[in-house]
């Protein structure tokens, strides 16, 4: 299958890298989220994105130019209908997911392959949710700039599925990890959330303060500590996971009190200004 | 208390990485192990890697010349009678760390500072045979020593203000970072965080999620990590691993047993990189 136009589900952070690569990559793109308002800043956020990759010599300006011109908005279903692939990066729940791919399955035409960005749940949940469990499939895109997709696999997911998901990545530039267990957080998160976890306890029981903590992290052996990157991912997202990893593996991925706390003071990371840290 | 002489008790790889960066700094030290041949062979490997940093231009033959001539050796616990600072870097059992602060304890003065570079014991039991146990801490770096940045200081139950005042003045002076542990609770910082990241790491593999190569990759590729988790216990090696968990199992909710696979590698003497073999071959 020759896919030409891919579809994307929220133009949240996530949404608009996958948006840009996408369109670099010679794609037509329909990025779709609830309101106009939210898509213009979108659209804002990818021009100005486009702009320094072309100041920094990553691209050109024309190439900037054709990607632009190959990002459409929408905040509606329209156009759905004619797409082969859809990336869905919503907001990481899994009610709103499977709901989105209920919404899907209903308006793309037969054969589309959907695919969730999701980093922790269950793709064999999200696909429940539709009629062709055998065309959904895990694409796990990761922060900017890494190159990493982990593609997984749902109890259903057929070969070809596969295979057109790996297409589509190879053509993006990434490199690509095929998880072989449909089990929660995959390959990356799943490792790296004991880290935050283990940090989050080592604060609340007074050993250290956060600062001190990161400090050390990144004097050994991490890009970038602990608490500084539960900011930039979110804490209700963190939160979230860690309470899904506990219904799925177990009580030790319990989230410790302090980490709770923060998340029901609304101090949520960087994107709402203040969450382990105060950012301005 | 102006620390001027700092002995280092262990020829090791952690020993004699204490010693060298401490020596390049510009303190005297006196490097023991329980053999002249140990103390003799870690000279000789530390000169010969000063010497490559002289012949690729990161350092010059007098800087090398003068880092060496701040080092003396000797097997006898004797000698360390007027050092200032001791830091020791022996193999980690608890009876013979213990062993070894006792004896000090009697040989050097009321004052002379007490640490273990233990990466995951108590220093509180460490220094519990030790005469005057406030001047004991906790003072443990990282591998490579000379590329790593970090140094923890752990106060035990025990540690003075004034201890930990001295210990991360030193530590400072040797050009590294310090970060202070308020309690003494196994694993520390980095190796309490790190050991449930590479056990999780091990429990995933085991679990069929992906291969120990592909979870490497997704960890350095999706989030920037220099190393693997399968990489990096091959470089701090296999044989010390079931040790850390042991002691880390006193903590709460984590599950911090040995997974068998690590139990399996150890037992057929793949211990990492400085075997040939662990995780990786190489």
């Amino acid at each position: 299958m020759a896919i030409e136009k891919i579809g994307i589900i929220g133009a949240g952070k996530m949404g608009n890298g996958i948006a840009i690569t996408a369109a670099l990559a010679g794609y037509n793109v329909l990025l779709k989220d609830q309101t106009i308002e939210i898509l213009e800043k979108s659209m804002a956020a990818i021009k100005t994105q486009l702009a320094k990759m072309v100041s920094k010599n990553k691209i050109t300006n024309d190439e900037s130019n054709t990607a632009l011109k190959a990002i459409n908005v929408t905040s509606s279903y329209d156009g759905f209908e004619e797409l082969d692939f859809v990336i869905e990066a919503a907001v990481e729940n899994l009610e709103i997911k499977a709901s989105i791919f209920g919404e899907l399955d209903k308006i793309c035409k037969n054969g589309a392959i959907f695919v969730s960005n999701t980093s922790t749940y269950s793709i064999t949940s999200i696909a429940a949710a539709t009629n062709h469990p055998e065309q959904v499939a895990g694409m796990h895109f990761f922060l900017p700039p890494s190159k990493l997709i982990e593609i997984t696999r749902g109890y259903y997911t057929s070969d070809n599925t596969v295979s057109a998901v790996a297409e589509v990545g190879e053509k993006m530039g990434k490199t690509i990890i095929e998880v072989k267990k449909d089990s929660p957080g995959f390959i990356a998160n799943r490792v790296y959330t004991p880290l935050f976890l283990e940090a989050f306890k080592v604060y609340e029981e007074g050993l250290a303060s956060m600062e001190e903590i990161d400090k050390a992290m990144t004097s050994t052996y991490l890009p970038v500590g602990p608490f500084a990157l539960a900011d930039i991912i979110g804490l209700d997202v963190i939160l979230s996971g860690l309470e899904y990893y506990e219904k799925e593996i177990g009580a030790q991925w319990k989230a410790p009190r302090c980490l709770k706390e923060l998340v029901r003071a609304g101090r949520l990371g960087k994107k709402t200004g203040k969450g382990w840290y105060d950012y301005k | 208390m102006d620390i001027k002489t700092i002995g280092v008790l262990g020829a090791g790889q952690m020993g004699s990485g204490i010693a060298q960066i401490a020596a390049s700094k510009g303190y005297s030290v006196i490097l023991r192990d329980i053999k002249q041949e140990f103390c003799d062979k870690a000279l000789e490997k530390m000169k010969a890697g000063l010497d490559k940093r002289v012949a690729k231009g990161k350092a010059t033959a007098e800087d090398v010349a003068a880092t060496m001539a701040n080092i003396s050796t000797t097997e006898n616990m004797a000698d360390l009678k007027d050092c200032d600072m001791v830091i020791e870097a022996a193999v980690e059992i608890l009876d013979i760390k213990k062993g070894i602060f006792k004896e000090l304890g009697e040989i050097c003065r009321a004052d002379t500072i007490m640490c273990t570079n233990t990466s995951s014991m108590s220093i509180t039991e460490i220094m519990s045979d030790l005469k005057n146990p406030e001047r004991g801490a906790g003072m443990h770096f990282f591998f490579p020593v000379t590329a790593m940045k970090l140094v923890e200081i752990i106060r035990g139950e025990k540690t003075s203000d004034a201890t930990v005042a001295a210990v991360k003045e030193v530590g400072a002076g040797i050009g590294k970072a310090p970060v202070e542990c308020k309690t003494d609770t196994p694993g520390f910082i980095v190796n309490r965080c790190l050991f449930a990241f590479m056990l999780e790491a091990v429990h995933c593999y085991e679990d069929g999620v992906a291969s120990l190569e592909d979870i490497d990759t997704a960890i350095k590729m999706g989030l920037n990590h220099p190393l693997g988790p399968f990489e990096m216990m091959d470089l701090s090696g296999l044989d010390t691993f079931p040790h850390v968990c042991e002691t880390m199992e006193a903590l709460p909710v984590t599950d911090w047993s040995t997974p068998e696979s690590i139990k399996k590698l150890v037992k057929d003497g793949k211990f990492g990189r400085k075997s040939g073999e662990g995780w990786y071959n190489y």
